[in-house]
């Protein structure tokens, strides 16, 4: 069944031929928790139940930071037969990849996220994450779909199990990146080595995106200089964790340790990555003798080793600042995210249209070829 | 343009060794290091970032890079760090230690003889004032 749409056909008619990497495509489970219980222990599943685990869809927001309009998740992607937008592979397939010439689209599962950071307890966590693994590895028909690769699910909250799960699963070809949700500890500190140390052994790349905890719950990234109001507050200024951790890279001499290491930042925008890398180049430049591991102008090791999804893209009034910023960043560090199938999404057929022909066939389609495992 | 400017500034015991002691040379300001082994460092007191008074500071020396966590210190009295934002040089060369940027200071050939400290203060403008 084809369901072309308005967006879709722009799509295939500009960019013909074009074939898109897409680096943000959230799947959901067309159940909730429950969906995972055949892939977990008998005795995990009993303690879930026992928490009411059968009930839970996603991890509550409370009315100051639920969607305004009652979800994040699209309502007209929605399967035919009701399902969850995102929880149908068949539909994904043919609303997504088909219909916007995505050659590849990688799979972040935000509940498996949210699970891994802070609304579970750390074996938990190890628990549900491996069971979200299976079931995208297992259930979802990725073997023979290779348009659908996976970020893998990790823990958060306890390293060696994660770096555990990385070893269990990190060589399936399925697997592109490693999605390591964050908690309140910067992604410089020492904490998540035996993670990178995994990640570096099997080539995968490090993927950072919201989980939907952020400034919710203790123990979560909180963004700086207060509590937000309602979700406009919430959702703008989430590129502050983006900031924050990539400074925390930046100083912490992360890349020395593990030069092969990259991360590829969805979701947190990257606009702000041009004054910023100002102010830690130039940071560097005076105050190098405190951070002695950091040998070369930091902006130089996030041209080689980090990314940044386009989506959301920013809207200025003239399109073209828009170009100059991506001009001055280096359209190098960006690769093309829709963020499939969230409100904000971003379809390739209307984005980044004032860039030159070949800078934007780049980001659509060549950047992520060099940040992603793509065997 | 006209040849080099050779000048005096001063007896070598009034520089005491391994010390940055400012001096006016012509219409500027240079911080001179003598050593023990009879050679001058010269620099222009003026930080080529934002135009401060780079010499008032001591003589330093500074981290060597290497790996997280450890500190190694080198290049003792040889590092001058601008008390302004910390940017660093090398008073032998001007250079910045351990980075690509072409900022740098302005250094000056200098030599004791006959117990005077000279600074070559190089080609002199026929008008319009100093160089920067």
């Amino acid at each position: 069944m084809n369901i072309e749409t308005p967006a879709s056909r722009v799509t295939r008619q500009r960019d013909a031929g074009l074939q898109v990497i897409d680096c943000d495509v959230h799947p959901a489970l067309p159940g909730g928790l429950a969906t995972l219980f055949p892939l977990m222990p008998r005795a995990w599943v009993e303690r879930f139940k026992l928490k009411s685990g059968h009930l839970a869809v996603a991890a509550p927001l409370g009315f100051r930071f639920e969607h305004p309009s009652g979800s994040a998740a699209r309502q007209d992607a929605r399967t035919p037969d009701g399902k969850p937008p995102g929880s149908d592979p068949e539909y994904l397939r043919r609303d997504l990849l088909d219909n916007h010439n995505i050659s590849i689209a990688l799979l972040t599962s935000l509940q498996a996220g949210q699970y891994g950071t802070v609304t579970s307890g750390p074996d938990e966590s190890a628990v549900i994450v491996s069971a979200f693994n299976d079931y995208f590895l297992d259930v979802w028909p990725l073997k023979e779909e290779r348009r659908l690769r996976l970020a893998m699910n990790v823990s958060a909250q306890d390293p060696r199990a994660a770096a555990a799960e990385i070893r269990r699963v990190g060589k399936r070809t399925e697997v592109a990146a490693v999605y390591m949700p964050l908690i309140n500890i910067l992604i410089g500190n020492r904490y998540w080595e035996p993670i990178y140390e995994e990640a570096v052994a099997h080539g995968l790349p490090i993927l950072l995106h919201v989980t939907g905890t952020d400034s919710v719950f203790y123990g979560a990234p909180n963004q700086a200089g207060g509590f937000p109001e309602n979700y406009p507050e919430r959702y703008t200024a989430l590129s502050q964790i983006g900031e924050a951790n990539l400074t925390s890279l930046c100083f912490s001499g992360v890349w020395e340790k593990f030069p092969s290491l990259k991360f590829l930042f969805v979701e947190y925008g990257f606009a702000w990555a041009v004054p910023l890398l100002w102010r830690i180049n130039r940071t560097w430049e005076s105050l190098r003798y405190d951070v002695p591991w950091v040998r070369r102008p930091p902006a130089e090791y996030v041209r080689e080793r980090v990314r940044f999804s386009t989506q959301p893209l920013d809207e200025p009034a003239d399109p073209a600042h828009l170009r100059q910023l991506i001009d001055m960043l280096g359209p190098e560090h960006l690769v093309f995210s829709t963020d499939y199938p969230h409100w904000d999404n971003d379809m390739p057929g209307e984005s980044l249209l004032m860039l030159d022909k070949d800078v934007r066939r780049r980001i659509l389609s060549e950047n992520a070829k060099g940040i992603l495992r793509l065997s | 343009m006209s040849a080099p400017r050779e000048v005096s500034i001063g007896r070598a015991e009034d520089f005491p060794l391994d010390t940055i002691r400012i001096v006016k040379a012509g219409t500027r300001e240079i911080g001179v290091v003598r050593r023990a082994d009879g050679t001058v460092n010269a620099v222009r007191n003026w930080c080529p970032h934002k135009g401060a008074e780079v010499c008032r500071t001591k003589l330093s020396g500074t981290m060597l890079p290497g790996p997280p966590g450890t500190l190694t210190w080198g290049h003792e009295g040889e590092i001058v760090r601008c008390p302004w934002h910390g940017f660093e040089f090398d008073i032998r060369t001007g250079k910045r230690p351990y980075s690509n940027s072409e900022m740098r200071l302005r250094v000056y050939p200098a030599r004791v003889a006959d117990g005077e400290v000279l600074v070559d203060l190089g080609p002199q403008r026929s008008a319009g004032g100093t160089l920067p």
